[in-house]
């Protein structure tokens, strides 16, 4: 293998690797914030049978949490996109 | 017999064994919930039978998609004899294999933990027994999205059939004997890419949006007062922790689109 194809194959490489990097971006980065959701919303589910009187408060709040939970998917979402146009 | 079947049978291996670990898992796990039911309700003896058969032929679903997938792959060993040495072959046959087999595990789990908090639900108050059932179906069919998802992203990746026209032209031999092109490892990467991010993202809001099912399972069945404000809650709830599966299906679309 000379040096003239090796230069030739380093672009493509870095393509390879990019979008490579952008899949397991996406795959694990969502791992984390679908479970963190979910537990949010399941436990303000336990929370408004117990004391549905304060409805308005404990759904605010879980919306707020589930907003904030959200950010590192966003986050990994436009790591991956950013890495998939590379 | 080129590296491209290899890949083919390796990929069947792991799309059937991981698919069948969430869900294996998970009618364990209705099963336990039918057991909490009936030491609790023995006189309910047949309704907790019949909906802990609901339950677990509802979880059974990821594996038998996994099941589809792995014998489509068990039988397209003999028909790719076009591009036996396709590095991007090998890595479309691995990537959907780990797409659905990683993607069932997550809406195995789940399928399993609603359908146990409803039967459980349903022994502690048996006359809100309709309704905790209609929570589990509900909570059941959205805790599958996950698996549907990697499904399709699977189906997708099997009918793209690689990149078999540009194997011929290698600029470079991996290990020896791959002709490899940049064009094909481009290619390799981006079903690889896609293949991963959709099985490994559809885990953790699988499982989330199972957890909330579980718990407006119970919620309902202990205070029934409160069960239009908990669906509320439940749908809402659920529709935020799917967003991070839909996310990875953007990415898993973009990056088999684009190429």
């Amino acid at each position: 293998m000379n040096e003239a194809s090796v230069r030739q194959l380093v672009g493509p490489i870095t393509q390879a690797f990019a979008l490579l990097g952008a899949g397991i971006c996406m795959g694990f980065g969502t791992l984390g914030p679908g479970l963190g959701e979910g537990y949010a919303a399941g436990k303000a589910c336990e929370a408004i049978s117990r004391r549905p009187e304060e409805y308005s408060n404990i759904f605010r709040t879980m919306l707020v949490g589930q907003a904030v939970t959200e950010s590192t998917a966003i986050y990994a979402l436009v790591v991956a996109l950013i890495l998939a146009f590379h | 017999m080129g590296i491209a079947n290899l890949a083919a049978l390796l990929a069947c291996g792991l799309a059937m064994g991981l698919g069948a670990l969430g869900s294996g898992w998970g009618l364990g796990y209705t099963a336990q919930g039918a057991l909490r039911a009936l030491a609790r309700q023995p006189g309910k003896q047949a309704d907790i039978f019949r909906n802990m058969l609901v339950g677990q032929a509802i979880t059974e679903t990821p594996a038998i998609f996994s099941l589809v997938v792995a014998f489509l792959l068990y039988f397209s060993v003999d028909t790719v004899l076009e591009a036996p040495n396709s590095l991007a072959q090998c890595a479309v046959y691995l990537a959907a294999g780990i797409c659905i087999g990683v993607g069932a595990i997550g809406s195995g789990i789940g399928s399993g933990l609603v359908a146990n908090e409803a039967l459980e639900g349903m022994s502690r108050n048996p006359r809100q027994q309709g309704q905790v059932v209609m929570l589990m179906l509900i909570g059941q069919a959205w805790a599958q999205t996950g698996g549907i998802f990697a499904l399709v992203v699977s189906l997708f990746l099997m009918n793209t059939g690689g990149f078999s026209g540009l194997s011929a032209a290698g600029d470079w031999q991996l290990l020896g004997f791959i002709p490899v092109s940049g064009g094909e490892l481009v290619g390799a990467a981006r079903f690889a890419g896609a293949g991963i991010a959709m099985g490994f993202g559809a885990i953790g809001s699988s499982i989330g949006i199972a957890y909330v099912g579980g718990m407006a399972c119970r919620a309902v069945a202990s205070f029934p007062d409160a069960a239009g404000k908990v669906k509320t809650a439940y749908f809402i709830g659920s529709a935020t922790a799917q967003s991070p599966s839909v996310f990875s299906l953007i990415i898993a679309l973009i990056l088999l689109i684009t190429g």
